[in-house]
């Protein structure tokens, strides 16, 4: 109870120095993403020693690559964050498509986790091919199929799934985020 | 039992009945409303009819061994009975003279909602194919409503339904009698009942198959 | 401080505040993780969510018929959820509903339950309106509700929504102490949903309970259709004074469908049917031989929103129930339900208003079609068609944002009756960031039931008439003024407190003291009832939730008058509790719950049957316990297993008629297949 108390707590003021500091992903939108993962149940099944998520940027997308950076300091603010019992390992990535694939092939991503600027539909595709999860940051990406997005709407933190999609990425989400989350 | 489908076309009426804004209430009238007091001079002239058919009835093969009707209130209820009595008892008693006396009748007859009999003790009078107009009177005061000799009777009137019986007894009020003969006996009524406004007035003509006879003995004349 | 160090310190101060705040938490739990480590189970996604009490307490149609904030809904009102019915090892809706404060619940025999809200309900629970997806399935005769007729598996239930307290002004008649919304399960977002399940259970005595349910659910772009069908054979808790107490047998579906006609706007269709075969045990019908009775429902809605600055919402639609009951009379030495056939049909029509932006109106109509055909109905009152009509309006006005007026009112001239029947609600509510307070004021009625207004039993042997119905009944009504809180006092607790008092007028006695006509009269001497509801809900961890339940009735008046009637005070239990665990472990693999129901003892003297006799009656306190585990063996065979026990204690019939049986001891296995 305390636990949950003082982390919204230190989240709300990560959120008020965020927004201070540049309109963009605070750690709150790191762990309320991490506690979406803890949801779904493939990735508790077929996890290894760590849940992978890679952050997709457009190499020529100033934005873009910010935003990348910006969800790197956010997981990195959380310190040593588990999810699954397992710790949650972050890298970032330019798109391009046979080296992200390797990346996950080699590094045993779990998730891509795409910046807008980035070609959405050959994330979704990857996605399905490699039955990981595809997650958005930005609404945009969820309307183009790919899974699951974080990100403030009307000042509150929302999560939004595309069920059709997750399904199609073989992600099995428990019940109880499908009743939390908004559902597209 | 009429089905659904006949009633389609009522319910195309009923519908065009509520388009019209119309509401039929439920009828459901206590089932005394379709029984008749047939003790009311209007009804002399049916009462009279239906007698004579029961009588015919009874000498063809013994059914309807009478009618009886009342109508008043009882434990509260409006009530209205008709009704054709089923197997009478008429108990006599013959002196030592042979004379015939009427000790006691009981009638049995059904209502809608139960069965009933009743029962006159301590009529007395003798028989006779005569009419009559005798009047006793019904009481629960210190007379002996078993004798014979006075005016008094006692009134019983049972009612069973469901496996359950109740019992009253007239308080006040007259049975006068008409007619006692043999096999034949009629008379009117009107008496009041423990609970204040419970009265009732009524008439019947029982014919009886059966006579429970007892014949004095020279004893019991103190001979 | 140089300006390099200044950035550091303002790039490291949040990490830093962080991991500060996480190191003083994680002296809470010392052997949860190593120092620096935050484990992502430990954060609950409510307080991520950043969700309010109203968006944690969440929406409803059941009290308005028009989606509002439980916060800030004009009546008190209770919600298990799907993942609360899951781990509350019930079986049946009436298990579910023994959670709910004020309601009590008793059970005749397999499938055979009788529901009372706030202390009334007797012998018959026909003072409750039932809805599945909001569509009434009540029976036409008397309002009673089968519940062995609900079509629906309780694990198709994805809520139940119990509105406590009088709501005629919005479901008319019958909606006396509250209305019971069962909202069936569908596929999340554009997905299809299939599971199936299979339940296989024993009680001590090895009676049966074999179940089969399946759901099939799709969203689509513009539709949403979902088809659900159980069947279930229960032989358990047939035990006690009399070991003839048949079992039940019952198969149910129900379908959904919904297709967009336009951008914000919808038709909708329902297809019910349900048919059980039960002990015919009830008020009336004092022997238990095995009883058949069918459900079939169909309805037809067109919504549409926004459809203009002023003009809210417009619906219209339209029901047709049939109910019938067959059984052999030459079982029976009293009388039965046999050969009772009745239909409901009911268009309606509902337009919203958007009057200004603090001040809405919502103006209603209905007119219904009632058919009753049973041998004991007068002959001059059977086979007929009664229709009934029904206006209703309500304003809800919000002077400041905290601030919300509701005033309705709805007049109904009920079938079959000649009456006029009025009922109101008011309410003020005050709502605050974590509380809201709701001062309310409401009456309904319940029209009289065919058997009342237009029976005639008549004994078979002897065909005299043993109870008959009088058609110049009035209408029994509920006036209740209650004050309810709901506070969270931590953003995962919730406290509900409700007290009320209610009188009740013209109760419905059957008036079998005299012998020359039994009949139904009304009680003129009203009653008053003070209650008090509390319902707890705390969310200790996502994956622990405890809860608790309270009601409590206490009749002001004493009842002087001996004649024990249908509705007599003592009926219901002084205190009815309840306590309840929930909650999952490793990461949801595993579901579990545990907990306990408390009735307090019941004495009274009734008359049922028919012919009616009295029935003394001397219910002990009982007690249900439950606890109840579930295992999900994996995504790629999505099959879960799971272990209910349920028991009741004492092992006695908590009915207070005779022939009831007592519910005893169960064990049921359950093997699920698909998305639960």
């Amino acid at each position: 109870m305390r636990m949950s108390v003082l982390i919204a707590l230190a989240l709300a003021l990560g959120l008020a120095h965020g927004s201070h500091a540049r309109a963009d992903v605070s750690p709150k939108h790191a762990l309320l993403l991490a506690k979406a993962l803890s949801y779904e149940r493939r990735l508790a099944e077929r996890k290894g020693s760590s849940v992978g998520i890679a952050i997709l940027y457009a190499a020529d997308n100033a934005a873009s690559k910010a935003s990348a950076q910006s969800w790197l300091k956010a997981f990195a603010a959380l310190g040593a964050l588990k999810v699954h019992g397992v710790p949650v390992e972050v890298v970032t990535i330019p798109f391009q498509r046979e080296r992200v694939a390797e990346l996950v092939r080699a590094r045993g991503i779990d998730v891509l986790l795409t910046c807008e600027g980035s070609p959405y539909a050959m994330v979704a595709a990857l996605a399905r091919e490699h039955r990981i999860l595809s997650v958005a940051d930005t609404r945009a990406g969820v309307d183009n199929n790919l899974s699951l997005a974080v990100f403030v709407h009307r000042e509150k933190p929302l999560i939004l799934i595309n069920v059709r999609a997750a399904k199609a990425e073989g992600a099995v989400f428990s019940a109880k985020l499908l009743q939390l989350a908004t559902l597209l | 039992m009429a089905s659904a489908s006949s009633g389609t076309l009522g319910f195309v009426t009923a519908s065009m009945l509520t388009l019209l804004g119309c509401n039929v209430a439920i009828e459901n009238p206590p089932a005394y409303d379709a029984e008749r007091d047939l003790c009311a001079a209007k009804g002399a002239k049916e009462w009279d009819a239906l007698l004579e058919s029961c009588r015919e009835e009874f000498e063809a093969d013994g059914g309807c061994a009478g009618l009886i009707s009342f109508t008043g209130q009882l434990e509260n209820e409006a009530l209205t009975v008709d009704s054709e009595l089923g197997i009478n008892e008429f108990f006599d008693r013959v002196t030592v003279d042979g004379v015939e006396i009427r000790q006691q009748i009981k009638l049995h007859g059904r209502s809608p909602y139960f069965v009933f009999a009743f029962e006159f003790r301590g009529l007395g009078g003798e028989l006779s194919d005569e009419d009559q107009q005798r009047s006793l009177s019904f009481g629960s005061g210190t007379g002996d409503f078993e004798s014979l000799d006075d005016e008094l009777v006692r009134g019983a009137l049972r009612m069973t339904v469901g496996g359950e019986t109740k019992a009253f007894a007239p308080r006040r009020g007259n049975l006068t009698i008409a007619h006692q003969a043999q096999d034949e006996q009629s008379a009117t009524f009107e008496a009041d009942f423990g609970t204040a406004g419970d009265h009732l007035t009524g008439c019947f003509h029982a014919f009886a198959p059966k006579r429970i006879i007892t014949r004095d003995t020279a004893a019991d004349a103190g001979l | 401080m140089p300006a390099c160090s200044r950035r550091s310190w303002r790039r490291a101060a949040p990490r830093l505040l962080v991991l500060a705040l996480i190191a003083l938490a994680l002296e809470v739990r010392p052997a949860a993780a190593q120092e620096g480590e935050l484990d992502i189970e430990d954060v609950q996604l409510d307080a991520l969510l950043e969700r309010d009490l109203d968006e944690q307490l969440g929406t409803t149609t059941a009290v308005s018929r028009k989606s509002e904030n439980v916060m800030t809904a004009p009546a008190a009102m209770s919600i298990l959820t799907w993942e609360q019915i899951r781990l509350s090892g019930a079986r049946t809706v009436p298990d579910l509903l023994r959670w709910i404060p004020g309601v009590q619940v008793y059970r005749n025999g397999p499938g055979n339950h009788v529901v009372s809200l706030r202390g009334t309900g007797g012998l018959n629970g026909n003072n409750v309106v039932v809805t599945i997806n909001g569509i009434a399935i009540n029976s036409p005769l008397d309002a009673s509700v089968d519940w062995d007729l609900v079509p629906v598996h309780v694990l198709d239930i994805e809520r139940i929504e119990v509105v406590r307290g009088p709501v005629s002004t919005i479901y008319g008649q019958n909606a006396y102490t509250g209305v019971i919304n069962i909202v069936t399960r569908e596929a999340y977002g554009r997905s299809t949903s299939v599971a199936a399940r299979g339940e296989l259970g024993s009680d001590l005595e090895l009676g049966v309970l074999g179940a089969l349910s399946g759901r099939y659910a799709s969203n689509g772009e513009s539709s949403q259709v979902s088809v659900l069908g159980s069947g279930e054979l229960d032989g358990t808790g047939r035990g006690g004074v009399d070991l003839d107490v048949p079992s039940m047998r019952r198969a149910g579906v129900v379908s959904h469908l919904q297709v967009a006609t336009g951008r914000s706007s919808h038709l909708g269709v329902d297809l019910c049917a349900s048919i059980s075969e039960r002990s015919s045990l009830d008020h009336l019908v004092l022997e238990s031989n095995p009883q058949t009775r069918a459900l079939l429902l169909g309805a037809v809605h067109f919504a549409a929103q926004d459809i203009s600055d002023v003009l809210e919402s417009a619906e219209i639609s339209a029901r047709s129930m049939a109910h019938l009951t067959e059984t052999d009379p030459s079982l029976y030495q009293g009388f039965s339900y046999a050969d009772t056939r009745s239909n409901r049909t009911a268009i309606g029509a509902d337009v919203g208003f958007r009057l200004a932006p603090q001040l809405g109106l919502t103006v209603g109509a209905e007119s219904v079609l009632d058919w009753v055909d049973a041998p004991y109905v007068n002959p001059s009152a059977n086979d007929r068609i009664y229709p009934g009509h029904g206006a209703y309006g309500t304003l809800t006005y919000s002077p400041f944002e905290r601030l919300h007026l509701t005033l309705g009112g709805r007049g109904d001239l009920p079938p079959a009756t000649a009456s006029f029947e009025l009922s109101y609600r008011g309410s003020v509510v005050y709502e605050a960031n974590a509380w809201s307070l709701r001062l309310a004021a409401a009456s309904a009625y319940r029209t009289p039931s065919y058997v009342e207004l237009g029976g005639r039993f008549v004994d078979p042997a002897t065909g005299l008439i043993l109870l008959e119905g009088d058609p110049d009944l009035n209408s029994p009504t509920n006036e209740t003024i209650e004050l309810g809180l709901i506070v969270a006092p931590i953003a995962t607790l919730h406290i509900m407190p409700t007290i009320y008092v209610s009188r009740l007028r013209d109760v419905i006695i059957e008036d079998f003291e005299p012998l020359v006509r039994r009949t139904f009269t009304n009680d003129p001497h009203a009653r008053d009832l003070l209650g008090g509801e509390l319902e707890a809900d705390w969310q200790a961890r996502d994956d622990l939730g405890l809860a608790l339940n309270l009601g409590t009735l206490h009749w002001l008046n004493a009842d002087e008058h001996e004649t024990p009637t249908v509705g007599v005070p003592k009926q219901s239990s002084a205190v009815v509790a309840g306590a309840r665990v929930h909650g999952t472990l490793l990461r949801e693999r595993v579901g579990y719950g545990f907990g306990a129901n408390f009735a307090s003892q019941r004495v009274f003297a009734v008359r049922a049957g028919v012919p009616p006799s009295i029935i003394d009656s001397d219910v002990a306190a009982q007690t249900h316990a439950f606890a109840m585990a579930e295992y999900f063996l994996g995504s790629d065979l999505p099959l879960w297993l799971s272990l209910r026990v349920l028991a009741a204690l004492p092992d006695a019939a908590e009915s207070p008629l005779p022939a009831a049986s007592a519910g005893g001891a169960t064990a049921v296995l359950g093997l699920a297949y698909g998305k639960e």
